[in-house]
């Protein structure tokens, strides 16, 4: 797994509950679309990773409906076993985030 | 030479420049998914363009649109081809009809018109170049799209007059009452599902239940409500006599842009005209 990759699944599993799409993962990771998307599409298309559309009223929000992502439970699994490998080393390059 | 460009180039240069904002950042990221397989177009776009709102900054917003267009290629290049389309079983295809003709019932309708419905909405997605998959999905979305009537009450279905305002939320929620119940057939395509859910929606964004606009309703979605509102008007209702083929070609055209897409409408004016 790159780092890139590390750093998205580290601010999916950080909050898992939290409502994760393209540009909030970009802000937290600092990894820009041209990177961001396609790690998502990888993840997804291993089943790491399910995403839904937002369930809202464009109308009433004012916005369209983004896309979340959420880890599953294998993604969970997945994630906890690959930053545990690396905890020592990448802790301070993760939670250094960054973006836009 | 000069001066043509000091008059004409230059001033075009510098306009193009100062506008370049956020239209060219949806611009760029609409070409962008051009890039992608078609199975995977209408579902990028619409999340794309949505992050796109966040990105502060009209110049980071271009860039971020740039990004897509590397997200796009990258993506198309990982992504396995689309699977082989395999034409359904004779069961599959029978118990979506059945399902389709309980609908229809309900409402004390013949099957007639879903069957032209479904040869409409097929014509109009061959013309956009839909694939097979897509095709199937559209065929079967068509069949499909009001089995939420199942589950209206028959004093708001069967209500001869105008429906008051509770009447009509009841008459409203058929699109999720339907969605949900065809969630239950596994392995109904995603985009079948979309139509089921999405087939009131107006292209100018003031339809329901989720008030999408243009080309946020995924492309099936578009060719099925113009093919449902055309049916609609040339049909009898409890409310209404049937249309002529002109009278409901030229009641879409003033609804062109509105609730319909322009583009499938001018379509879908070509193929019955020719029919008519």
């Amino acid at each position: 797994m790159t780092l890139p990759t590390l750093k998205v699944i580290h601010a999916l599993l950080h909050d898992l509950d939290g409502e994760h799409y393209g540009f909030s993962l970009s802000r937290v990771t600092g990894l820009k679309s041209g990177t961001l998307y396609p790690i998502l599409s990888r993840l997804e298309q291993h089943g790491l990773v399910r995403s839904h559309w937002e369930p809202i009223d464009p109308q009433s929000a004012g916005r369209p409906a983004r896309r979340l992502y959420h880890l599953t439970a294998s993604g969970i699994k997945r994630a906890q076993l690959e930053l545990a490998q690396f905890s020592t080393t990448l802790t301070p390059v993760l939670s250094l985030g960054g973006g836009l | 030479m000069k001066a043509l460009f000091l008059l004409v180039v230059l001033p075009f240069l510098l306009t193009e420049l100062t506008e370049f904002g956020p239209a060219s950042a949806r611009a760029i990221v609409r070409l962008a998914a051009r890039l992608l397989p078609p199975h995977l177009r209408d579902r990028h776009e619409r999340e794309w363009l949505a992050d796109l709102v966040d990105v502060p900054g009209k110049w980071w917003k271009v860039l971020w649109a740039l990004g897509t267009c590397w997200a796009a290629w990258t993506i198309a290049r990982e992504s396995p081809p689309e699977a082989p389309f395999e034409a359904p079983s004779a069961l599959t295809e029978g118990l979506i009809r059945a399902y389709a003709q309980a609908s229809v019932r309900r409402s004390f309708q013949t099957g007639e018109h879903l069957e032209a419905m479904v040869e409409l909405s097929t014509r109009i997605g061959h013309a956009f170049h839909l694939s097979a998959h897509e095709l199937q999905a559209l065929r079967w979305g068509t069949y499909l799209h009001d089995i939420g009537k199942l589950e209206v009450p028959d004093a708001v279905l069967l209500k001869p007059g105008v429906l008051d305002p509770l009447e009509y939320q009841i008459m409203r929620l058929h699109v999720q009452k339907g969605h949900d119940l065809a969630t239950a057939i596994t392995g109904l395509p995603a985009a079948t599902l979309e139509i089921i859910l999405h087939h009131h929606e107006r292209y100018d964004g003031t339809g329901y239940p989720q008030g999408l606009r243009g080309e946020e309703i995924p492309m099936p979605v578009r060719i099925f409500t113009a093919v449902d509102i055309y049916h609609a008007l040339i049909s009898t209702r409890p409310y209404k006599r049937a249309w002529s083929h002109e009278e409901a070609i030229q009641y879409m055209a003033e609804e062109s842009g509105r609730s319909l897409d322009p583009n499938v409408f001018s379509i879908l004016r070509d193929l019955t005209a020719k029919s008519a």
